[in-house]
């Protein structure tokens, strides 16, 4: 102990006297530091400078480690210093403590340097988990003085050790995810990388400056630097030299490999997977939506009314921070300004009614990889921020939720509601039969719910609240047309309904006459969805709603679908924002689908009044002040994922029906259904900086909402065409 | 008898197939000054490494203070100074912190200002490792090995490289650990310096003790008393006897003859009278007392360096 420490204090002073050591220690991590954070701009883009801070450490890190310990061991070798120890009784293991531990000593100053410029300098603001970060990085450090020093232990001459460091330097570097992006790696290298140390310290640093998690979320990593420390300063003592004269053999270096041998492990449980390419696109994300900026003289359609002709909106770190009339705050010295000179910013439109697993599409396509994840990106693209799935297998639906909350998927966000609660023989089981018999059983149990008695949906619905869904879908649906459907059994939906509100869930109701929505409101649905399509919906129900507070959701889109292929129109694919989001072959077939049309068993093409009558509905229903919702039932046959909310509005404003409510309807009003009112659907301080940007003022004209000009996404400026390229099933 | 500070029996050291000390016994007494001498590759360092506990032996047994330096070589450490043949500080250290880190290493030390004292160092305390003179960094490398009050002291050939002056005053320092009743084992290729330090010597040539006492048993072990240097006009048969003399080499075609004798007048007058007898002439003639130098020579048959 006593030994440790003077050779401690002993490093410690001669570390202050070493100017190459200072340099590689300080100022070479420094210079980067200055370097990027006056690229990146600083204060205007807090995620990037936290990805500079962790670039800067690793560099730091890697300094100390390679340079530091391991070339400086080689050359006290080397010059006969070391060997002076020898003749003293304390052995070389104290010197190696002594090594690893004063070089963490130094390292911390840095880390304080580093976070305090960021703070003073770029107001970059302190790292929520800068206790774990100290200890991630100061593991980091110390495997990396391990390797060091097994580094010093296994080479011969300086001449060699620099070599050996050229080798190691180089890849941990630019494999460590620092200098570029894994994603932009060739396949080979992303293997490689997952071998590599430094690519597990760099990804742990940044999961904790940028996605704020703590040290627990990087526990693997945080455990391979331990083992790796220990490891390579146990071999380095083994395998320790005095003397320049005892030569270790070539093949000593392998041991280089052992030392990093819980990262060789890593490596290959990492090998087949995705997790670190999927780390880094959630930290790229937090990066991303760590901005700091504020859209000036932009018209504020606030989403519950009020509307700001020349307002301010000021984002920070994923959330509206400020909103006023321009002019009348000072506008922050660092955020980055964006001119909504005649534009409109607006809540993210929010799809109450889609069905994801559908593309809306004729033909289906078996090949597609995970179609989902583009179409809510296809959504994002067109400023709608949220969409209500109701009515999707349950566990892809839960685990895409999960994946868009985690930032691995860009895209608008999942509200799942997962599975049908309908009658055997009742709608939803016909989707069954289109399949083939072998994925049938998965498939009911999937996206369907067949209670057999009142006490078996409200056990249902607790598993379903368990599993994670956000509400529960159920149907009133009988006889449609020629297509005979059995009815669910009232009792058993009034289960269904008591069981939801026991559970805390929100209930949406599939319903196809004024009988169904009656019994809805009876039941205490909280949404209506679709209302009645043959018939007028009686007023005595519409006060009812309103009286009930319950949400109507017309879905006209999928119910004008019926009317235009009866006239062979396209007009539902002419917007271009359609023709944005899907692949221009893929649009030839839908069109020739459509002009070849002829009415089938289905209720495409051969219901054109139905769509007159949701209309009215619609019309009386806000007449009679019930709550309105916007939702497309997207998925159905010509219903596109994308600008299903322009084109619902669009129809709904043709409806008769104020532009301005139509705006409500698609924002606040449906954050309120989907109780999340408290961060979505208005633009007011501390909301999710969820919002568009659109040309004109689609409060006077609603087709103003195909005119985007910017989607912001929990405080990311999304890059559109970014995502497009993402969207590959349905455009390419 | 007195204790024995280094008792080695039958040591030997191989390195592969190289034999560097192939089986030496020593007995080194406490309070002597010991000398090992020898030629470059003799094993000197080999030996004396092994005896510090920095080397392990290949055979034979040895036992440094009581310990085996092999098992006990923490023990041993931190009871014995040492001063290597090769070996630095690094540049930035200043002198006074190295006394004070080495001293820290051991489990009792001596008082570090006095011992830069005693080595002259004392003005030298705050000045950096780099800006010493070589004669300094030996001193300071002395002051280093004496840190822990050590009973035995190792120099590894001490005043190699250095200038006569600053040798003088390494002498004088290692000299002076006599006075304090250490043991001492140094090596040394100088022949004055073992002379003049050492109580007794052993001249090792390729990995062997070639001859073992004070210097001037050694001489006489080896060579006898005298050297009789003779010079005649004409060459000297090679198979001419002088019964007096214990060897005779012949040098200038025969016409010079140096021979080793115990009894220098008897010899002298041999070739006096076989100058006579065959009718030539002793141009010269001279008698001498064999040096440590002779004996090193005839029994390692390799000069070494001058001192000074
Ligand atoms: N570490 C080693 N590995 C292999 N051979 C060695 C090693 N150290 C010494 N030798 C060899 O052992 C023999 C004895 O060397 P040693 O250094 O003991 O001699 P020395 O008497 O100290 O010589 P010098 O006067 O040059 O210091 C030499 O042949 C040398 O090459
Ligand atoms: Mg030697």
């Amino acid at each position: 102990m006593k030994a440790y420490l003077a050779h401690t204090e002993n490093a410690l002073r001669l570390l202050t006297r070493n100017k190459v050591a200072l340099f590689f220690t300080y100022l070479f991590p420094l210079i980067f530091f200055f370097l990027f954070g006056g690229m990146f701009g600083g204060a205007k883009n807090t995620g990037a400078m936290l990805q500079v801070i962790s670039v800067v450490l690793t560099i730091g890190v890697l300094g100390s480690g390679l340079f530091g310990a391991g070339m400086t061991t080689v050359q006290e070798r080397e010059e006969n210093i070391l060997r002076r120890f020898k003749v003293t009784p304390s052995g070389a293991l104290p010197i190696l403590l002594a090594t690893l531990t004063s070089g963490l000593i130094a390292y911390l100053p840095l880390i304080g340097i580093i976070i305090a410029l960021s703070r003073v300098w770029l107001h970059v603001p302190l790292p929520p988990r800068l206790p774990d970060l100290l200890v991630f990085s100061s593991l980091g450090l110390l495997a990396f003085r391990g390797i060091g020093l097994l580094m010093a232990s296994v080479v011969n001459s300086s001449q060699e050790g620099q070599a050996v460091v050229q080798i190691l330097y180089l890849p941990m570097l630019l494999l460590s995810g620092a200098m570029l992006p894994l994603e932009m790696l060739p396949a080979s290298l992303q293997k490689l990388a997952a071998f590599l140390p430094s690519a597990y310290l760099f990804s742990g640093m940044q999961s904790m400056l940028l996605d704020q998690q703590n040290l627990w979320h990087s526990a693997w990593q945080a455990l391979a630097l331990v083992l790796t420390a220990g490891a390579a300063t146990f071999l380095a003592l083994k395998l320790f030299r005095w003397d320049k004269d005892e030569a270790a053999p070539p093949r000593a270096k392998w041991w280089l490999v052992a030392g990093m041998a819980p990262f060789v492990f890593l490596g290959l449980t990492q090998l087949n997977s995705q997790a670190r390419v999927v780390e880094e696109k959630k930290q790229t994300r937090a990066m991303h939506r760590n901005r700091q900026f504020v859209v000036e003289n932009v018209r504020v359609f606030v989403g519950d009314g009020p509307v700001i002709e020349r307002g301010r909106v000021l984002v920070k770190g994923g959330k509206i921070v400020e909103v006023g009339e321009q002019g009348g705050l000072p506008a922050p010295p660092d955020a980055e300004v964006i001119s909504g000179a005649g534009k409109t910013l607006l809540p993210g439109l929010i799809d109450m009614h889609v069905h994801l697993g559908a593309s809306g599409l004729p033909k289906y396509d078996p090949d597609e990889k995970n179609p989902e994840d583009r179409r809510l990106a296809a959504y994002l693209y067109c400023g709608v921020t949220a969409v209500r799935s109701v009515g999707d297998w349950l566990d892809r639906s839960l685990a895409l939720k999960r994946r868009v909350e985690s930032g691995e998927v860009l895209g608008a966000e999942l509200f799942a509601y997962g599975p049908l609660f309908t009658a055997e023989g009742g709608h939803g089981t016909e989707y069954l039969d289109m399949m083939p018999a072998n994925v049938r059983p998965q498939a009911r149990d999937q996206f369907l719910r067949i209670p057999a008695s009142p006490a078996d949906a409200a056990t249902m619905v607790h598993q379903l609240r368990l599993d994670g869904v956000d509400g529960i879908k159920a149907i009133l649906q009988g006889d449609f047309g020629s297509i005979h459907f059995v009815h669910l059994d009232p009792p058993i939906y009034e289960a269904v309904a008591r069981a939801a509100h026991a559970e805390g869930l929100p209930l949406a109701t599939h319903t196809n006459t004024p009988q169904d929505v009656e019994e809805a409101i009876a039941a205490g649905s909280d949404s209506i969805e679709h209302g009645a399509l043959s018939d007028h919906l009686p007023s005595a129900d519409l006060e009812a709603m309103k009286a009930a507070g319950l949400a109507y959701d017309p879905t006209l889109s999928v119910v004008a679908v019926f009317r235009d292929v009866a006239a062979h129109s396209t007009a539902m694919l002419d917007s271009p924002l359609v023709q944005q989001v899907v692949l221009p072959a893929k649009m030839a077939e839908a069109r020739q689908a459509i002009a070849a049309h002829t009415a089938g068993p289905g209720p495409f093409g051969r219901h054109p009044e139905f769509s007159g009558n949701v209309a009215a509905n619609l019309v009386a229903a806000w007449q009679a002040g019930v709550t309105l919702i916007a939702g497309s039932d997207a998925g159905n046959l010509y219903v596109i994922h994308g600008p299903t909310v322009q084109r619902e509005l669009a129809l709904w404003v043709e409806a008769g029906i104020p532009a301005p409510v139509a705006l409500q309807a698609a924002t606040s009003g449906a954050a309120r259904v989907l109780r999340a009112q408290d961060r979505l659907g208005r633009i007011a301080p501390g909301m999710q900086a969820s919002f568009l940007l659109v040309d004109g003022d689609p409060a006077a004209d609603i087709h103003a909402l195909e005119r985007i000009s910017s989607v912001v996404f929990r405080g990311e400026i999304v890059n559109r065409p970014d995502l497009l390229k993402d969207v590959k099933g349905e455009r390419h | 008898m007195p204790n024995l500070a280094v008792e080695v029996r039958g040591l030997q050291k191989s390195y592969g197939e190289n034999h560097a000390v192939k089986g030496i016994d020593l007995a080194i007494p406490e309070g002597e000054i010991f000398g090992l001498l020898g030629p470059n590759g003799a094993g000197k360092t080999t030996t004396i490494e092994i005896l510090e506990g920095i080397r392990a032996r290949s055979g034979g047994d040895a036992l440094v203070l009581g310990l085996d330096p092999t098992r006990q070589a923490a023990a041993l450490k931190d009871r014995i100074g040492v001063c290597l043949q090769h070996t630095n500080l690094p540049d930035r250290i200043r002198v006074g912190e190295a006394m004070r880190l080495f001293s820290r290493l051991y489990s009792r030390s001596a008082d570090t200002d006095q011992l830069l004292a005693r080595v002259d160092l004392a003005g030298k305390k705050h000045a950096f490792y780099r800006t010493l003179s070589g004669g300094q960094k030996q001193r300071l490398a002395i002051a280093l090995a004496l840190v822990n009050r050590p009973r035995l002291v190792f120099f590894d050939e001490p005043t190699t490289g250095l200038d006569p002056a600053v040798r003088r005053e390494i002498h004088t320092l290692i000299g002076e650990l006599r006075a304090d009743h250490c043991t001492v084992l140094l090596t040394t290729h100088y022949i004055e310096e073992a002379e003049r330090l050492c109580g007794r010597v052993a001249i090792m040539t390729e990995g062997r003790v070639a001859a073992e006492g004070s210097p001037r048993e050694i001489q006489e072990q080896t060579l006898g008393k005298a050297l009789v240097e003779a010079r005649f006009a004409a060459p000297v048969p090679e198979d001419t006897a002088f019964p007096a003399a214990g060897s005779c080499e012949r040098a200038d075609g025969g016409r010079a003859l140096i021979l080793r004798t115990n009894d220098a007048g008897a010899c002298v007058s041999e070739l006096v009278r076989w100058a006579d007898a065959h009718g030539t002439r002793l141009e010269d003639v001279a008698v001498r007392r064999a040096s440590l130098e002779d004996a090193f020579i005839a029994l390692t048959g390799r000069r070494l360096p001058e001192e000074g």
